[in-house]
């Protein structure tokens, strides 16, 4: 299987970096603008795509995406039982508390009740849980790229 | 064996429920309002009233999704307290259905794992046996 | 009657996909009707989120002056199209990989290949 061209090598090494950021944006900024850990990890899943057709497919730390997949899920879950500490499950338990994670009020305009802008450390619970699951979907969706491209590329140097 | 006549019957039927259904549906863009009577529980210890207000669910969630902590007895003490109320409605109102989506597609990457295993080659033990 | 027109449109979504699942034999085409299948069922959902004002907006609280006959759509079914979405992607990846096995082990290509394997 010959390799791609000079040219979009060099374009994708490029050009990885500012998706990458752009995804990271929507899935960090999650509570504020559309957007959240699904819609981001989707961005950076076909990112990785877009990189196996480029290079080539190499089985690249498998073990790593699947300590970080199941990492991403358990954070979700026991963030969800942590919840039952005080009350019900999934209960939003860091906002307007002392734990200094995420725990900022949501701000209100004199006049208004209901538009206002917010910074980034409001949130709670939902800002975990939307860094958890778009790690989750990340790894997920680079582990299936990669396992198919390297099931295809198997058989043609095999004959 | 099923042919061609017997596809389009059924297709034809499918279709033709479906726009049935979808003629008597609520009419395009207008939900329901919000409820115009209000739930009254009796205490028959105390004899006390207690009026809960019904509204909407999304006109609800609409309302309180900014919500941090509050000094209130009646009320929730922590919202959502996020700006955007899709995220509220699915990380917090709606947990436990992104929780079933999360295993969901653990198992799929965990299935196309386990079906595309790339064989090994044979080991040497048959070359004694010659 | 006039009114619910857009709903035709998802009907409309929903029989192609069906016809494509019924009528054709080769199995990449049937993956992608049951995609279109799934595409249909994910619209209706976002349909049923509308609702009529004056000036809608979407469902998020930006810095926005609100007015008094603002209205915002629903942000129910936002939430479970989302779940419906992400439910499809694991439901085709499984698919494509049981096909990509198949042509691989058995030379199998048509639904009537498939049912020559059977017994």
């Amino acid at each position: 299987m010959e390799r791609m061209s000079p040219v979009v090598r060099t374009v994708v090494k490029i050009a990885f970096a500012p998706m990458f950021a752009f995804g990271a944006y929507i899935i960090l900024h999650g509570h504020l603008t559309p957007g959240g850990g699904f819609q981001g990890g989707a961005i950076i899943g076909s990112l990785m795509a877009l990189y196996l057709v480029a290079f080539g497919a190499t089985a690249w730390k498998k073990k790593l995406l699947s300590g970080l997949e199941s990492g991403g899920l358990l954070v979700f879950i026991g963030t969800g039982i942590l919840g039952l500490v005080s009350g019900l499950m999934f209960y939003n338990f860091l906002a307007d508390s002392d734990i200094p994670i995420f725990n900022e009020a949501v701000p209100t305009m004199l006049g208004y009740t209901h538009s206002n802008w917010a910074p980034l450390w409001t949130g709670g619970t939902i800002s975990v849980m939307n860094l958890a699951v778009g790690i989750e979907v990340i790894a997920g969706l680079t582990l299936i790229v990669i396992t198919m491209g390297l099931f295809a590329f198997e058989g043609k140097e095999g004959g | 064996m099923i042919n061609n006549g017997f596809k389009l019957a059924a297709l034809l039927l499918l279709a033709g429920f479906l726009t049935f259904a979808v003629w008597n549906l609520r009419e395009f863009g207008e939900p329901g309002e919000k409820a115009d009577n209000d739930v009254v529980l009796y205490n028959a210890e105390d004899n006390t009233t207690l009026t809960l207000d019904r509204t909407a669910m999304d006109d609800f969630m609409l309302d309180h999704s900014q919500d941090g902590s509050s000094t209130d007895e009646d009320v929730l003490e922590n919202g959502p307290s996020a700006n955007n109320a899709v995220t509220a409605v699915v990380f917090d109102y709606r947990g436990f259905d992104t929780m079933g989506e999360a295993t969901v597609l653990f198992a799929a990457v965990s299935g196309v794992l386990v079906s595309l295993r790339i064989a090994l080659p044979p080991k040497e033990k048959k070359g004694g046996d010659a | 009657m006039l009114s619910n027109i857009p709903y035709l449109v998802v009907v409309a979504l929903m029989v192609i996909g069906l016809y494509i699942i019924l009528f054709k034999r080769n199995l990449i085409k049937l993956a992608m009707g049951i995609t279109l299948l799934e595409t249909g069922v994910n619209l209706f959902l976002i349909t049923l989120a509308y609702r009529h004002g004056e000036v809608l907006h979407a469902p998020v609280f930006t810095s926005m002056i609100l007015r008094n006959d603002t209205t915002f759509s629903l942000p129910t079914p936002h939430a479970l199209t989302l779940t419906s979405i992400v439910i499809g992607v694991a439901t085709t990846a499984l698919l494509l990989t049981f096909f990509m096995q198949l042509y691989r082990k058995f030379k199998v290509s048509t639904t009537d290949d498939l049912r020559r394997l059977r017994g």
